[in-house]
C-alpha cells in the first residue's frame, strides 16, 4: 500500500461538466459527505500521464505504463484489454476532518468559493459581451490517498513505490485550467508502514 | 426423506468506494447500475483468490465449491440500522400521486375505498425486517479522457457511470451444503477483509471490506400456505417470494418464464405437476448476458424472473415438507451465483400477507458523539465562517441603520417645515470624509472611536456642526449617531461599521433625495 498526499498550493478545480442555472457555470465534484475532492480515475490519469513521462526519460524493457495501468481506452477491442496492477482510490480529506465536518456541516461551505471571470476586448480593453463566466473552486487543502498493488507478480510495492514516486515528480498540476493557476499541487508518497 | 442441513455464512459488507454493477453489458447508450450487488460478483471475487490456491491441494474441491451449486453466492442487499432487508415484494402499490405509508397488497382483492384509485406498483427499493422501505442511493458521475498533447477532452471518449453510494451496508449470505466446506469458506473469508467487484475496479470503483463473517446451521425455509381471494373464487395457495432472480427452464430445456412446481424441481417426480397461478401471481422479468472476467466473454443470455416477484400455486395436494425441503437447495438455474433463492415465511417476513403494510419511517441511527473540540482544517474554516457571519450581519445592521438616517432626514424636514427639495443634514462629502478617515485609523473600541469623531480640535463631527446638529423634536444627526454607535453588536467592528455605513450613506441614492440634495 502507497499513501498519496497531496497539497494544492492553490486553487483548484475537478469539474463535473454541469453548472447551476445561470449564476454558476461550472461545479466542482463532490463525495458523499459534500466535500471537495478528487476522484480516483482523475488521479490515475495524472500518474499514467507522470509514469509515461517517465518512460520517455528512462525507456524500459517491458510496457510498464501498461503493465500498472491497463491497456488504453479504445486501442483494444473489449476482450483483449488488459487491466492495471494498481488500485487508485479518491484523493480526500483525511477521516478526522471528514468527521469534524459532517459534525459541523455549515463549515462545509467554506471549502468552495466562487470566481468570475471575462474576456478583454484587445482592441477596446473593456470586457467583451456575454463573455462573464463563473465557476465553482475549491479552496487549497490537504489531501490523501491510497495506492495499492493488486498483483505482485512482476514488481514488489517497494520496486512500484520507487518507480511512483520518480513520476511523481512530474505531477505538478491536477483538475481543470492548469495553464490559469489552477490546480498547482505538491504530492508526496509514503509507502505504508514506514516513516 | 433424509433432513437437509445448510450453513450460512453471513457477510456484512462496507461499501469502502462507490460500486458499479451493471444493469446491462452494453457499451453504449445511458449506463445503469443495479442498486444491489449480485452474487455472481462475489463468487467471481472469492474464485480470484481462492481459485489457484485450491487447485494445489486436495482437500477442498473447486468445482464443488464455485461451480457445482454445493456452495450457493447470494446477492448483497442493503441494510439500515442493522435490519437485513429483502427486494420488495411486487404486489405491493400505493394510490398515484398520494404520500402515504400504506401499501396496499394486491395478493388480496381491491378494498370498496381503493376501487377507481390509479394504483402505482412499488417496484424500487427493499424492505427490512422493521418495515422500513431503503432505496439505495445512486450516483451519476461524467467521465473523459484527456489529451495528453494538448490537454483538453479526447473526441468520443465522454463516459457516464452510474454507481451505488460508498459508505453504505449491504449484508448477504454464502449458503453451503458441506460443514467441512462452509468453515473451510469461514477461514478464508475472515482472511481476506477486502474484496473488490464491479466495473472500474482499478480506479475509485470497488472496494468493499468484508466486516466479521458469521457461520450459522440455517433451518429449513417454512413456506406457509394462505388462502388467496380473486373476485370470483378463492384458493388456498403457495406464494414464493423471490429473494432473488430466477432463472427456470421447462423439462424440454427452453427458457420459461411461468415455471410449473415441477419444472422448479419442488415436487417429487411421481407427483402431478401443478402450474402457476397466473391470475394471483405478479411477476416483473428482465434478460441479459453476464459478463465473464476471467474467460473474457459473455456467457448464455438468461432469461429471468426478477427479485421481488411473487410466484402463486395452488397448495392443493402439494408435498409441503418436500417443498421446503427442496428450496434449502435454491430452485432453477445457477444457483451458485445465489439465483433462484425464496424468502423464508417466518416472523417477521410475514408481513407480505399483510392486506395493508404500514411502512415505518427511515431513521438513521445518530453518533452518540460529543462534538469534540475544533481543531486543524476545522478551525481554520470555523473562524472563516465567523468573519463571514460577521460581515453579513454587519452588512444588515448598516442597511437597517442607514434607513433610520433617511427616516430623520425626512422628519426633521418636516419639523423644520421645510419642503422636499431644501437642503438638510450631513452632506455626501461630510459622510466621505468619515469613511475616509476611518479608512486610514482603526479603533478597538467604541469609546476610542466616539472620541475620534466627536471630541476634540480635531474632530470629525464638531459640536457646533449645523448639518450634524440639525433634527427634529427627539434627536439629531449627531445624536443618533451616538445612538448607533453604541448600540452596535460588536465593539470589534465598530470601526468596519461605520466605514461601511459612511459608505452607504455617501452612495445612497434614497438617502441623498431624503437630504434634498441635487442629483
Amino acid at each position: 500500500m502507497i499513501k498519496v498526499i497531496a497539497e494544492f498550493q492553490t486553487y483548484w478545480q475537478i469539474s463535473t461538466g454541469r453548472g447551476a442555472g445561470y449564476f454558476m457555470n461550472s461545479l466542482i465534484d463532490k463525495d458523499v459527505h459534500g466535500l471537495p475532492y478528487v476522484s480516483g480515475k482523475t488521479l490515475k490519469g495524472v500518474f499514467r500521464s507522470a509514469v509515461e513521462k517517465l518512460d520517455a526519460w528512462q525507456p524500459q524493457s517491458q510496457n510498464r505504463t501498461e503493465l500498472l495501468f491497463g491497456s488504453i481506452t479504445q486501442q483494444e477491442s473489449r476482450h483483449n484489454t488488459q487491466t492495471g496492477h494498481l488500485h487508485f482510490s479518491n484523493l480526500q480529506l483525511s477521516e478526522a476532518e471528514v468527521q469534524q465536518l459532517n459534525l459541523h456541516p455549515h463549515l462545509k461551505l467554506m471549502l468552495t468559493q466562487s470566481i468570475s471571470s471575462t474576456q478583454i476586448d484587445i482592441a477596446s480593453g473593456v470586457a467583451k459581451n456575454k463573455s462573464l463566466r463563473t465557476q465553482q473552486v475549491a479552496v487549497p487543502l490537504r489531501l490523501e490517498g491510497e495506492i495499492a498493488l493488486t498483483d505482485q507478480a512482476v514488481w514488489s510495492v517497494s520496486d512500484v513505490f520507487k518507480q511512483l514516486e520518480d513520476a511523481s515528480t512530474f505531477v505538478t498540476h491536477i483538475g481543470a485550467k492548469k495553464s490559469r493557476g489552477y490546480g498547482q499541487v505538491k504530492i508526496t508518497l509514503k509507502q505504508a508502514g514506514k516513516a | 426423506m433424509t433432513t437437509h442441513t445448510t450453513q450460512r455464512i453471513t457477510l456484512t459488507l462496507q461499501l469502502k468506494d462507490a460500486i458499479i454493477i451493471s444493469q446491462k453489458s452494453a457499451t453504449e447508450g445511458m449506463h445503469q447500475s443495479l442498486d444491489y450487488i449480485p452474487g455472481a460478483n462475489f463468487l467471481g471475487a472469492i474464485a480470484s483468490r481462492l481459485y489457484a490456491k485450491l487447485k494445489q491441494q486436495t482437500e477442498h474441491d473447486v468445482f464443488e465449491i464455485f461451480h457445482s451449486g454445493q456452495v450457493r453466492f447470494g446477492n448483497a442487499y442493503p441494510m439500515q440500522n442493522g435490519h437485513s432487508s429483502y427486494p420488495i415484494p411486487l404486489s405491493l402499490h400505493s394510490p398515484k400521486g398520494e404520500q402515504t405509508q400504506s401499501l396496499i397488497n394486491r395478493l388480496y382483492p381491491l378494498d370498496k375505498s381503493d376501487t377507481g384509485k390509479q394504483l402505482k406498483q412499488q417496484r424500487k427499493g427493499y424492505l427490512t425486517s422493521e418495515k422500513q422501505h431503503i432505496i439505495p442511493t445512486r450516483h451519476l458521475h461524467l467521465k473523459t479522457a484527456i489529451n495528453n498533447q494538448t490537454g483538453t477532452a479526447k473526441e468520443s471518449q465522454l463516459f457516464g457511470y452510474q454507481s451505488i453510494q460508498a459508505g453504505l451496508t449491504y449484508q448477504a449470505h454464502i449458503d453451503i451444503d458441506d460443514p467441512k466446506t462452509a468453515n473451510y469458506l469461514l477461514s478464508e473469508l475472515k482472511q481476506m477483509k477486502e474484496i473488490r467487484v464491479g466495473r472500474s475496479k482499478t480506479a475509485q470503483y470497488g472496494r468493499i471490506d468484508i466486516i466479521n463473517p458469521t457461520i450459522e446451521t440455517l433451518p429449513t425455509p417454512i413456506i406457509t400456505p394462505v388462502v388467496l381471494q380473486t373476485q370470483n373464487s378463492s384458493q388456498n395457495s403457495i406464494v414464493l417470494w423471490l429473494s432473488s432472480d430466477l432463472v427456470a427452464y421447462n423439462l424440454q430445456g427452453q427458457p420459461t418464464l411461468t415455471p410449473s412446481l415441477q419444472e422448479l424441481g419442488l415436487l417429487p417426480e411421481s407427483a402431478q405437476d401443478v402450474s402457476l397461478d397466473s391470475a394471483r401471481s405478479w411477476l416483473r422479468t428482465r434478460s441479459y448476458s453476464p459478463y465473464n472476467s476471467y474467460r473474457k466473454s459473455y456467457d448464455l443470455e438468461q432469461q429471468a424472473i426478477c427479485q421481488g416477484s411473487l410466484l402463486v400455486y395452488p397448495a392443493d395436494n402439494v408435498d409441503i415438507d418436500y417443498l421446503q425441503q427442496q428450496l434449502c437447495y435454491g430452485i432453477g438455474c445457477y444457483t451458485e451465483s445465489g439465483h433462484g433463492q425464496v424468502v423464508s415465511q417466518t416472523q417477521p417476513w410475514q408481513f407480505i400477507f399483510d392486506q395493508i403494510l404500514s411502512k415505518q419511517p427511515s431513521t438513521q441511527s445518530k453518533s452518540n458523539l460529543n462534538s469534540p473540540p475544533l481543531s486543524g482544517l476545522a478551525q481554520v474554516l470555523q473562524n472563516k465562517y465567523s468573519q463571514q457571519k460577521n460581515q453579513q450581519k454587519l452588512q444588515q445592521q448598516v442597511e437597517t441603520d442607514l434607513k433610520s438616517f433617511i427616516t430623520l432626514y425626512k422628519s426633521a424636514k418636516a419639523y423644520q417645515g421645510l419642503s422636499k427639495q431644501a437642503e438638510l443634514g450631513p452632506s455626501r462629502t461630510q459622510w466621505g470624509r468619515i469613511r475616509n478617515e476611518l479608512t486610514k485609523q482603526h479603533f478597538a473600541t467604541k469609546k476610542q472611536v466616539s472620541q475620534f469623531l466627536f471630541e476634540g480640535d480635531t474632530a470629525i463631527i464638531k459640536a457646533k456642526d449645523q448639518a450634524w446638529c440639525a433634527g427634529d423634536n427627539q434627536q439629531n444627526f449627531t445624536s443618533l449617531l451616538t445612538i448607533k454607535i453604541n448600540d452596535f453588536f460588536d465593539e470589534e467592528s465598530i470601526t468596519h461599521y461605520l466605514r461601511a455605513l459612511a459608505r452607504e450613506a455617501a452612495h445612497s441614492p434614497e438617502l441623498n433625495a431624503a437630504r434634498g440634495a441635487k442629483s
